[in-house]
């Protein structure tokens, strides 16, 4: 039998311990590639993302590398130690170092390979899928046509080719630097009592409390410089939170002697520090991923909702005509009734009115106030466009006061309006005291402030300003608007530009969804992808460690455990290792959501409510069908 | 009147398509109460079948187990790890104990599963770890600990909720002379004290000799029985002979140890 042999048949032997390990290993392909396949999509390679969302994709795929990467260490870590017993063996009959080291190398490559093939290839259906799955689910048709580019091959082969190398390397290294008693002894190291540091408990906690602290306070200036010290913050805190206070928690559960000697207790409690050591890194990771999983799909889907309110505030008219400095009223006219007809034909309620208005100069001592370009209307026209929307009017202005309307924009904005203005007609400058109000009224090309003042004194202005600065703002309101987007944008887009200048909710509305779809697939494709990898180590995790679970409960069972009690145990371990991670992620990004609400004017509380029990639903499934599974297998030996 | 009866056992490994094999054939035991017997015979020809079978580990092909006027047989495998857990003690070659419990906690175990109250838990721990000399050890943890004490939290774990019978697989199969002393002295001292009915599968001649009968199976089937008179020394004669017909290997040394 040649050394190569040898090492094949060993893969072939070992089979638990190498189907889990191959598994592992081909599940970080099949996530990374899976990313790969939509970032290198030729509909997104040639879409032209913002800046900031660009990079943010290419973080994304960086992160999930270099988390697959801490995933395939850590399950390397766990087969060789499984298999530690017979390097020990090999190396007393005599297996030289080198030999050793080449049949680890050997067998590592050979799972490495073949682990990228078949993640490539699972990873290709499963994209298929979840793109029927999102189309069918979001109504969106073909967002992406199912497309698998080379580079996207080619980056997963050599970005895991080299990852599987450098890790064989550092697992030849570890092993190196113990003496073979120590490799035979490894197998004893499980048993050792977790230990763990009160002073790293106490940081953990401080640091995880201090970055919530952050996030809670931030506003929309703080969170740019606070976003990396909360980062640095969360996650060490995060990690120490798994690896030293659980233990330090179950460690105070086992003082208390009445409660662990209860019944079932004993067991569950100190086989459970144990579970916790032996998984504190894996939780980490799942609770990372998680709240990642969390944070953006409750982000975008508050975004997603968002549109429609958003629209409503910066659209607040369904539909507003405003004529050109050159058009004709008579040019005009002919165009609204050209709309008008065509939404009788299209069948698209509405009402509408026609209001004339002034577009003139301010004058002004603060810089930002002086020569803005303003719409100036009279009381009646401004009474007519509210109650076509249904909407209670101002009382009308005293003659030598107005009132400004300013887009809802933010603070800073709207906090230097002065308390005078002089508004320019033809020669003359008038002053007028304001009030000042967010628009009801959209906003138009080069005008985003209107005035309003009483129909006296737009009687006056109107004598003075020439006639070229005259427009007419033709309004329409449709009931559920939105409804009619499609219809409506299409109807407006053949309205000439030289005559009418249009604004409309539906425009508006079609050009957000448009602008966050992509967006809001990448966020969703993110977050379930983590997800599924949440879920999916924690089941490799379950199935690394079932042999000794299996001794475990054999012991149990000869002196007498029923299986309904196994059950309970298993259970209760299992859900822990379930619903920890879980709901420490949920923490962390219910702190994430509510600095986001610092920022944000739309609620974020109900979609975020909405993503957690969603997942939840998910979660809980997964767990259910995970713990089956498990105690199923346990059940064997019982 | 006998504690445990077994009739007609017969065990047949194997699916029933596959390779099956008949490790026990027909058997018929009956041992008595406060009986200390022991059972030996080559290896391979189903000791460690019969102990499971009689322990209700494991259930028969064919035939009927009964213990205290229980056919165990008939029972649930829930009802059975629950009648273990009260009726039964168990000692194993590779001593089963728990490596995430201590000492302390593993001699316990079968207190807290049948809800003990703590303060009577904690005064039994006591009691049966001075009778077994490992008092000092109850805080230390299994890799801690010497394989000759091992056994002994092993048989405290046994004998701690005062069961029924106690049944021993090869207990001192892992240790050497000296610990396997002290551990069938330790289960004598029990069996004299308590009367507890102790079913003792050995390979090991002196340990045996501490038996009052023992039974010598080969191929699954009763090969030879014979009882200790009042001299021990005969006793173990006796057996190294029949192991001798039986064609065990038996070592010389093992005179020794008198
Ligand atoms: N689970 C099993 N499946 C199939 N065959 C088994 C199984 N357990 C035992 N056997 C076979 O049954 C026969 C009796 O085995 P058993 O373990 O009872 O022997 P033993 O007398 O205890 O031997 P030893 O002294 O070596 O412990 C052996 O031939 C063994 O190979
Ligand atoms: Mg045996």
């Amino acid at each position: 039998m040649t050394f190569r042999q040898f090492a094949f048949n060993n893969v072939k032997r070992n089979t638990r311990a190498y189907v889990s390990y191959f598994l592992s290993c081909m599940f970080a392909v099949t996530v990374f590639f899976m990313y790969a396949v939509v970032i290198f999509h030729p509909a997104i390679r040639n879409y032209e993302f913002h800046d900031v969302v660009q990079s943010g994709i290419i973080a994304s795929e960086v992160m999930i590398y270099i988390f697959s990467f801490l995933f395939v260490l850590y399950s390397t870590g766990t087969f060789i130690k499984s298999r530690k017993k017979e390097y020990g063996l090999l190396t007393t009959l005599g297996i030289k170092k080198s030999q050793l080291n080449r049949l680890l190398i050997l067998e590592n490559t050979i799972i490495g390979l073949t682990s990228i093939l078949a993640g490539i290839a699972v990873g290709a259906l499963l994209t298929k899928l979840f793109l029927m799955v999102f189309s069918a689910v979001l109504g969106i048709d073909d967002i992406l046509p199912f497309h698998l580019s080379w580079r996207a091959i080619g980056l997963t082969v050599l970005l895991f080719f080299i990852m599987f190398e450098l890790n064989t390397l550092a697992v030849v290294w570890t092993l190196r630097t113990k003496s073979v008693m120590e490799v035979f002894r490894g197998s004893l190291e499980s048993r050792r009592t977790p230990k763990f540091s009160w002073i790293l408990s106490t940081l953990a906690l401080g640091a995880v409390v201090y970055a919530y602290y952050l996030a809670y306070t931030a506003d929309l200036i703080s969170i740019m410089w606070r976003m990396f010290p909360i980062l640095a913050l969360i996650i060490p805190g995060t990690y120490f939170l798994f690896t030293q206070l659980s233990i330090a928690t179950t460690n105070l559960l086992k003082r208390n002697k009445s409660l662990l000697y209860r019944n079932l207790n004993l067991l569950t409690i100190s086989d459970l520090s144990y579970k916790l050591k032996e998984n504190a890194r894996i939780l980490f990771i799942v609770t990372i991923l998680s709240a990642v999983a969390f944070t953006s799909s409750g982000v975008l889907f508050g975004l997603l909702r968002g549109v429609e309110a958003e629209t409503l505030r910066f659209t607040p008219q369904a539909v507003s005509l405003l004529s050109n400095e050159n058009a004709k009223l008579e040019e005009f006219e002919s165009v609204v009734t050209d709309v008008e007809t065509q939404f009788k034909e299209q069948f698209i309620p509405y009402e509408s009115t026609l209001a004339t208005a002034i577009r003139t100069e301010t004058e002004s001592t603060l810089s930002n106030w002086d020569k803005t370009p303003v719409l100036v209307y009279g009381y009646s026209d401004y009474q007519q466009m509210m109650d076509l929307k249904g909407v209670e009017a101002k009382a009308e202005p005293q003659y030598g006061k107005g009132i400004l309307f300013v887009q809802d924009l933010i603070d800073s904005y709207t906090k230097s309006i002065p308390e005078v203005i002089g508004v320019k007609t033809g020669q003359t400058t008038t002053n007028l005291s304001l009030d000042w109000e967010v628009s009801p009224l959209n906003s138009s090309i080069g005008t985003n402030v209107q005035l309003i003042v009483s129909d006296e004194q737009y009687k006056q202005f109107k004598q003075e300003a020439e006639t070229s600065s005259i427009r007419y703002n033709y309004v329409m309101d449709i009931p559920n608007s939105l409804n009619y987007a499609t219809k409506t944008e299409n109807v407006l887009n053949q309205v000439n530009p030289e005559i009418a200048f249009t604004d409309s909710q539906a425009d508006f509305y079609l050009m957000m969804r448009q602008s966050m779809s992509y967006l809001f697939f990448f966020g969703i494709f993110i977050s379930v992808l983590f997800f599924l990898a949440a879920g999916s180590i924690l089941y490799f995790r379950m199935y690394q460690g079932i042999d000794k679970d299996l001794k475990h409960y054999y012991s149990l069972y000869r002196i007498g455990l029923t299986s309904k009690e196994m059950r309970k145990i298993a259970s209760r371990q299992v859900a822990l290792l379930f619903f920890l991670p879980f709901s420490v992620a949920a923490v962390h990004a219910g702190f994430a959501f509510k600095a986001l609400q610092n920022i944000l004017v739309s609620n974020v509380l109900i979609p975020s409510i909405f993503v957690y029990s969603l997942y939840f639903a998910v979660h809980f499934i997964n767990f259910i069908i995970i713990r089956n599974i498990y105690t199923t297998k346990l059940n064997k030996v019982m | 009147m006998p504690i445990l009866t077994a009739a007609n056992l017969t065990k047949i490994y194997g699916s029933q398509r596959g390779v099956q094999h008949e490790a026990l054939h027909q058997f018929h035991l009956a041992v008595g109460k406060g009986e200390f017997i022991g059972i030996m015979g080559p290896s391979g020809s189903g000791k460690t079948t019969l102990l499971n079978l009689l322990s209700t580990i494991d259930s028969p092909t064919s035939g009927t187990v009964t213990i205290d006027q229980t056919t165990v047989t008939n029972l649930s495998r829930n009802k059975l790890a629950a009648f273990r857990r009260k009726e039964t003690g168990f000692i194993f070659q590779d001593y089963n104990l728990l490596e995430t419990l201590t000492i302390g906690e593993n001699i316990m175990l079968p207190l807290t599963l049948n809800k003990w109250k703590v303060n009577e838990m904690k005064e039994r721990l006591q009691l049966v770890t001075e009778q077994l000399g490992i008092a000092e050890l109850v805080d230390k943890r299994i890799f801690e600990v010497s394989g000759g004490q091992l056994q002994r939290a092993a048989i405290a774990r046994a004998i701690i909720h005062e069961p029924t019978v106690i049944y021993a697989d090869e207990p001192t199969g892992n240790l050497d002379s000296k610990a396997s002393r002290q551990v069938m002295e330790a289960l004598q001292f029990l069996h004299q004290e308590k009367k507890t009915t102790t079913i003792m599968v050995t390979h090991d001649p002196f340990a045996a000799s501490f038996c009052g009968r023992v039974i010598f199976i080969k191929d699954g089937k009763l090969f030879n029985e014979i009882h200790k008179g009042d001299n021990r020394q005969r006793f173990f004669q006796d057996i190294l002979n029949v192991q001798s017909i039986l064609g065990g290997n038996t070592d010389d040394f093992q005179t020794v140890r008198f």
